[in-house]
């Protein structure tokens, strides 16, 4: 027993047997998860005709979606070149506004962080419909709130100066909208970064912009691609805010033209239409993939994180402390305050607009009949269950990935990472689809139940593989052979070393699926029985009813249970900062 | 006193027939005996899964049932892809649903050419024969009428043209909005009576020229803003629900009103098949008819409704275009094609 418990361990080397297991756990409970999914995207995208689903019998193998899709000339004139404006413009948006805000949150001292960090999330919790309402509201060209006193300030007639339904309209939105996404990946990489590089910068004479853009943007490489990546992918899959503000536009996004084959309301979805729109996006995230590897070759070029310790510093703003504030308030003001303020006031006004006179209209039935339905309090239990459990399970299955990935030498580990990136390519319609198939066919009875909801959930795992990676990245190898050399076995190791070092990185993951999973609506109304109601789906259902106040209501209260969870969050996991 | 005793019985006699005629009317035709024993087949069940596209469609029929059937719980499905999962469970041999209540050619025909709905006994609850359709399968419940919603105080009704063609008059840029979910079926229905060319070209012009706002946002949002006034292609029951929301207006019929046909069927496999049938053959009955447009304001539009919006469809002197499933495969052919431009597939 002895010799083969030896062998045995022989094999595993410094992993272990435990380390194996754990290893190949995650990497069976990856594939699964995004199999189904994929597995169901690529064979709709060849089966026909449009009026059977792709499993039912008299359905075929055929090329029809894509010659009708791709033979378009319309594809090559509009779509193809408005997504990339599109994509391209939200990102730079995001991307600029949020980095600004990571660095006053994580490496300055602008006061009020935590309060800052909280409130930059808001638009996550708010529905997209009410953002896009919002934005309408604000900036209509003829009667929103900002061009009505723009024009009574300048004595204008007519309608304008701003107009929301153009394409620099639909950039700024989706760019808004995809700030918070952006900026809690980014916060995570500035926070793990070790200043000492920094210093040794300027204390060797360059200036702060010298040191900005040739010491600290290349180290932050892995940690600044990654949301660009995911940002990139994520804002030409959305639809809600291209439909809501693009189509009046006569913007014709991809994600639009994806959304009228699922939806085409007067016939069954046409899911191989559908797939074969979606099917570039895997191509274009595998391109994406391949360069970003490409540009952190050099992965020891990226680590700030080592056996030495050191004190997160953070900049003095001096003068640009209000500069600063202003920056930041004006974000949170059009891209969170407003919107939920907005969603608020419907909550207890309806579409009232919001003046004094109209203040004796306030009512909170809404609430009251919200609250006196059993249904509610089971959902908001099944909620926090569902987004609670399948962001933890993806947080680790992401880290035991990206461990791979970066650590080991295994073979097909490329593969391996590739397959869990394209899971943000499929819409979550056709995840949804594949989850009610799969779990219809397998006899293990979670169907209709919640636990099919905290499985179905589990196809994400792109951000967290994405996320974990840039944080391992960024440890230094030494401080895990430091511990194999004390003699801790590869899974302490990891429970004790690598996983408390990658903590910004994980929580950020965290929040962020957990957020996702809070406001996921497609996936449970695919999956949806009595049994698994959650908040979203109630949400949806308020909405769909034209019950504006109580949609709102539902929405505010999502808001105000997951705001704490954020502030708690990174008040109890974060290490308290030193101030120099 | 003599002369005064006749006027009283008179009187009292006219109120009876009166009274006996509506009551009456609500039940006229129903066999209650027949009712009475598929409610005790049903009772044992206890249960009825009903999916219907919307909440309001479904939220006001809850207590009435369950009054008039006790014991019975009326619970709403509120699956998204419905038909896909109707048609993903019986594939698995597993069903969860009992009732489907959605329109003719969006649900109904696709699970009737799969075989996936089955007879119900309308006719017990007094249903008409001409209100029975799909071979027994699908009883009549209400129909939409694409109309317009317009702001009140915002816009002057009478300078609302009369025609759908009257919107294209320039002083209306700007000025209209429309779902991008309706608009398309509402002028697939003009192409019906217009020709398909004249319908595209008229939804070019309201597209290109006037600048519509499409929109899959609540409707009544944008016209509280004031930034559109006038909801195209919108639905008359719906201004309940807009005023309802704080938006107050009003409605215009034009001069083509297309009505949307929906309907009510019970599912194949049923886990509850009694309680499935009793609650499609309600739906279908006179009072449930007048239930729902009392609470709803959707109603039966066709010609034999006594509802009032009914009656003013059909005297209105407009052309009426009703759903029906000879016309199913037209209609269909004409919304893809609307579709596609309002979405940007064609230009």
């Amino acid at each position: 027993m002895n010799a083969i418990t030896n062998a045995v361990q022989r094999r595993c080397g410094e992993l272990g047997v435990t380390g194996v297991f754990v290893l190949a756990f995650a990497i069976v409970a990856a594939v699964y998860f995004v199999s189904a999914p994929l597995v169901m995207m690529l064979a709709s995208a060849f089966r026909g005709p449009d009026d059977l689903l792709p499993f039912e019998s008299g359905a075929d193998w055929t090329l029809d979606h894509f010659t009708e899709v791709y033979f378009n000339p319309l594809l090559y004139q509009e779509t193809i070149p408005q997504t990339l404006s599109f994509g391209i413009g939200a990102v730079a948006v995001a991307f600029i506004t949020a980095f600004t805000l990571a660095w006053l949150v994580e490496r300055t001292d602008i006061p009020g962080r935590n309060i800052i960090f909280t409130f930059i999330l808001f638009p996550l919790l708010i529905p997209t419909v009410i953002l896009a309402i919002a934005w309408i509201f604000m900036f209509g060209p003829n009667a929103g709130w900002v061009n009505v006193a723009i024009r009574s300030f300048l004595n204008m007639d007519g309608s304008g100066p701003i107009n929301i339904f153009t394409m620099g309209g639909l950039i700024v939105a989706q760019g808004a909208s995809l700030t918070p996404f952006v900026f809690l990946l980014l916060a995570a990489a500035l926070r793990s970064m070790n200043p000492s590089l920094e210093e040794a910068s300027v204390a060797s004479g360059a200036s702060p912009l010298e040191t900005f853009f040739k010491v600290t943007i290349p180290v932050l490489r892995p940690g600044i691609l990654a949301p660009l990546i995911l940002a990139g992918l994520i804002a030409i899959e959305q639809f809600e805010l291209p439909l809501i503000i693009g189509m009046p536009a006569r913007i014709n996004v991809f994600s639009i033209r994806i959304f009228f084959e699922l939806n085409p309301d007067d016939q069954l979805p046409i899911y191989g239409r559908a797939a074969a729109l979606a099917i570039p996006f895997l191509f274009f995230g595998f391109a994406l993939l391949l360069l970003y590897n490409y540009l952190v070759k050099q992965a020891d070029s990226f680590v700030t994180v080592t056996g030495k310790g050191y004190r997160p510093a953070r900049f003095a703003l001096g003068k640009w402390k209000w500069p600063a504030l202003a920056f930041a308030t004006t974000y949170i003001l059009f891209a969170a305050l407003l919107p939920a303020l907005v969603l608020i006031w419907i909550s207890f006004f309806g579409y009232e607009t919001p003046t004094l006179a109209n203040l004796s209209k306030f009512s909170h039935s809404a609430y009251a009949e919200l609250f006196q339905e059993q249904r509610f309090y089971s959902a908001v239990g099944n909620t926090f269950l569902v987004a609670t459990l399948s962001a933890s399970i993806l947080v680790i299955i992401g880290a035991m990935i990206s461990w791979i990935v970066v650590r080991s030498k295994m073979w097909g580990r490329n593969i391996l990472d590739f397959f869990s990136f394209v899971s943000i390519g499929i819409p979550s319609v056709i995840a949804g689809f594949a989850a009610m198939i799969l779990y219809l066919s397998i006899p293990i009875g979670i169907y209709g139940t919640v636990w099919v909801l905290v499985l179905a959930y589990c196809y994400r795992l792109a951000v967290t593989t994405r996320l974990s990676r840039a944080g391992l990245m960024q440890l230094h190898r030494e401080l895990e052979e430091a511990s194999y050399a004390s003699g801790g076995s590869w899974l302490t190791t990891i429970r004790r070393v690598v996983l408390p070092l990658m903590g910004p990185s994980l929580m950020a993951s965290f929040i962020l699926l957990f957020i996702v999973g809070f406001r996921e609506f497609t996936v449970p109304l695919i999956l949806q029985s009595e049994e698994n109601m959650v908040l979203s789906v109630i949400l949806w259902r308020l909405f769909e009813n034209g019950e504006a106040a109580k949609s709102a209501a539902v929405a505010t209260l999502i808001m105000a249970l997951v705001i704490p969870v954020i502030f708690f969050m990174r008040k109890i996991f974060l290490p308290k900062e030193d101030m120099r | 006193m003599l002369y005064f005793r006749k006027i009283l019985f008179t009187t009292i006699l006219f109120f009876g027939l009166v009274a006996l005629f509506f009551n009456g009317s609500a039940f006229a035709g129903a066999d209650k005996a027949a009712i009475t024993s598929l409610y005790e087949k049903a009772k044992v069940e206890g249960k009825v899964v009903i999916w219907g596209p919307q909440k309001r469609t479904l939220d006001w029929m809850e207590k009435p049932f369950e009054t008039e059937f006790p014991g019975i719980d009326l619970v709403w499905a509120a699956s998204l892809r419905s038909t896909t999962k109707i048609l993903t469970e019986a594939k698995a041999g597993k069903h969860s649903l009992d009732v489907f209540h959605f329109s003719l050619t969006a649900g109904m025909i696709p699970l009737n050419k799969r075989k996936l709905l089955v007879k119900a006994p309308f006719e017990i609850f007094g249903t008409q024969k001409s209100n029975i359709w799909l071979d027994g399968k699908m009883g009549l419940t209400h129909n939409y009428a694409y109309a317009l919603i317009y702001a009140e105080g915002k816009v002057n009704p009478k300078e609302l043209p009369n025609t759908w063609k009257g919107f294209l008059d320039p002083k209306w840029k700007n000025k209209l909005l429309a779902s991008s979910f309706l608009l398309p079926f509402a002028v697939a229905h003009l192409a019906i009576e217009w020709g398909e060319k004249d319908a595209a070209d008229y939804l070019r012009a309201l597209l290109n020229k006037q600048n519509i706002l499409l929109t899959r946002q609540p409707r009544e949002s944008i016209l509280k803003s004031g930034e559109r006034v006038v909801s195209l292609a919108d639905l008359p029951s719906l201004r309940t629900r807009y005023i309802e929301n704080g938006v107050p207006s009003g409605y215009k019929l034009l001069d083509v009103i297309p009505l949307i046909q929906f309907g009510v069927a019970a599912v194949k496999n049923a886990p509850h098949p009694n309680a499935a049938k009793l609650l499609a053959g309600w739906m279908t009955s006179e009072k449930a008819k007048r239930i729902r447009e009392k609470r709803t304001s959707v109603a039966d539009l066709m010609k034999t409704s006594s509802s009032p919006l009914a009656k003013k469809i059909h005297s209105s002197g407009a052309t009426v275009i009703t759903d029906i499933a000879a016309r199913a495969p037209m209609r269909g052919k004409y919304t893809k094609v609307m579709r596609k431009i309002v979405s940007g597939r064609a230009k």
